[in-house]
């Protein structure tokens, strides 16, 4: 069966990603650089040998303890081989990542105005000059586990849980934003880094930097 | 009274500034509360910092992330590397390691982490009484003690780590594990729950700088009067903390943490 991507995000303002924009525009010098800063949760699934792409919707939504409709919003998506062996630095990520659609509580995914399925979850706002940059952020020492027991009968299959960090920043190049954002995310020292940790986090590329255009 | 002067630094969401303060009073320091929003150009007036335990900025990105980047610890990393010693409690601790100064062996550098704990038995926040016993006097804070003790852990990212196994024995050669989890009589810790987090190497406290920053998981401010011990403890601690039962006076009496903070008095002369 396909690799499956489960993404949540939260209904209410994301606290962590407010405080962390803060920091990032105050203390590590970003200012108005930052346009937005997102945090996604998600978990790619892989190896799944039970059941149908219907039935693991199903699963994820109402068995997992990943979802609660009360504080999150969900998307299922196909993805592509390879993610996993990634996380392990086996390979290197699978681009593109997100396939189709297989269920989400936001409609208007259904019918998404980009054909790019992580732009279309990410809604970010237009600016002109401004560059997306999605990082993905798993555990550094473990970072693909054995599914839990209990969210499917019988099934079989890993799963890589991350956090999703998606910087929209001011820059004159896609180049440019990716290496600000690098240099702004991962934690290297006092005055440099803070998102991703890299001694205790393993990091990817989610898709490729993209500008933002506006409408 | 000593006429050292220490600051125990507050971060909004640290909850043991209170008893902090309070127990290095006891000890004999002039101690003060600095909270994270005032005028911070003060600190030069002080010997030396506490940083307390709790969950600093909610532990939001992760624990103690936010305040390594605060204006008023940046003051403090002045300070610190003019020699003043630091001790950094649970939460402290986790702040002066995102902070670079622990181990501090390039400045500002980030070489370590304190992860989520990891033993079979448990999963994430874990509090019970173990065991630490010094390893090395290279530190400011453990140069006088001999002798294993019995203290309080409450955490659930404790665990000293870094992906450089080379620099992890560099550490441990140079005596930076200062302090070690270990039996009730000093014997290795036999895994959890002696090792309450799973860290390589037992280590409970680890040195930076030249010695004189300590990042220190478990509470000492929670260990500084006898009655805070429970009766059932093993070992030297354990029968004091028994013979005094039902004797207030006595139950007063210095409790194992207390040598900890009472190091700063160690400034009185050489100090501001």
């Amino acid at each position: 069966m396909q690799p499956l991507v489960f993404l949540l995000r939260r209904r209410a303002v994301d606290l962590v990603a407010v405080s962390a924009a803060a920091t990032l525009r105050d203390a590590l010098g970003l200012g108005e650089r930052l346009r937005a800063l997102r945090r996604d949760d998600g978990y790619c699934l892989e190896n799944l040998q039970e059941g149908s792409q219907e039935e693991w919707l199903r699963a994820c939504v109402h068995r997992s303890s990943w979802f609660n409709p009360n504080t999150h919003r969900h998307a299922l998506f196909v993805a592509a081989p390879g993610a996993h062996a990634a996380a392990r630095q086996e390979g290197s990520w699978p681009e593109p990542w997100l396939g189709s659609l297989l269920g989400s509580d936001r409609p208007e995914l259904a019918e998404p105005p980009s054909c790019d399925h992580l732009e279309a979850w990410l809604s970010l706002p237009r600016e002109r000059d401004s560059y997306s940059v999605s990082l993905l952020a798993f555990d550094g020492e473990e970072p693909v586990r054995t599914l839990p027991r209990g969210y499917w009968p019988d099934a079989q299959g890993q799963v890589l849980a991350f956090q999703l960090w998606t910087l929209l920043l001011a820059a004159p190049t896609a180049d440019a934003a990716l290496e600000l954002a690098l240099e702004v995310s991962l934690a290297r020292s006092r005055d440099r880094g803070l998102l991703i940790h890299p001694q205790r986090e393993r990091w990817a590329l989610a898709a490729p930097v993209a500008a933002s255009l506006e409408e | 009274m000593s006429r050292v002067a220490v600051a125990v630094l507050q971060f909004p969401g640290l909850n043991c500034e209170t008893e902090t303060l309070r127990e290095l009073t006891r000890a004999g320091v002039q101690a003060t509360l600095v909270r994270w929003n005032e005028r911070s150009a003060h600190l030069a007036r002080y010997a030396g910092f506490v940083i307390p335990g709790g969950f600093s900025y909610q532990d939001r990105i992760r624990a103690g992330a936010i305040a390594a980047k605060s204006p008023l610890l940046e003051e403090v990393v002045r300070e610190v590397e003019k020699g003043k010693p630091i001790l950094g409690i649970c939460n402290g601790a986790q702040i002066l390691v995102e902070a670079g100064l622990v181990p501090g062996e390039e400045a500002g550098r980030i070489d370590l982490c304190l992860a989520p704990n990891k033993v079979k038995a448990w999963s994430g926040y874990h509090a019970r009484w173990v065991f630490v016993k010094p390893e090395s006097p290279s530190c400011f804070f453990t140069e006088t003690l001999h002798e294993p003790f019995p203290i309080v852990v409450a955490h659930g990212e404790g665990r000293f780590y870094t992906e450089d196994q080379g620099m992890w024995n560099s550490l441990r050669e140079r005596g930076r594990f200062v302090l070690r989890y270990c039996g009730a009589q000093g014997e290795s810790a036999r895994g959890f729950p002696e090792n309450p987090n799973g860290v390589a190497d037992d280590v409970a406290g680890m040195s930076g700088l030249d010695g004189q920053v300590l990042a220190f998981m478990p509470h000492p401010e929670r260990a500084s009067l006898l009655w805070q011990l429970p009766e059932d403890l093993p070992g030297v601690w354990g029968e004091r903390r028994r013979a005094a039962a039902g004797n207030k006076e006595e139950l007063q009496a210095e409790g194992p943490g207390r040598a900890l903070l009472a190091a700063f008095r160690r400034l009185e002369g050489g100090g501001t």
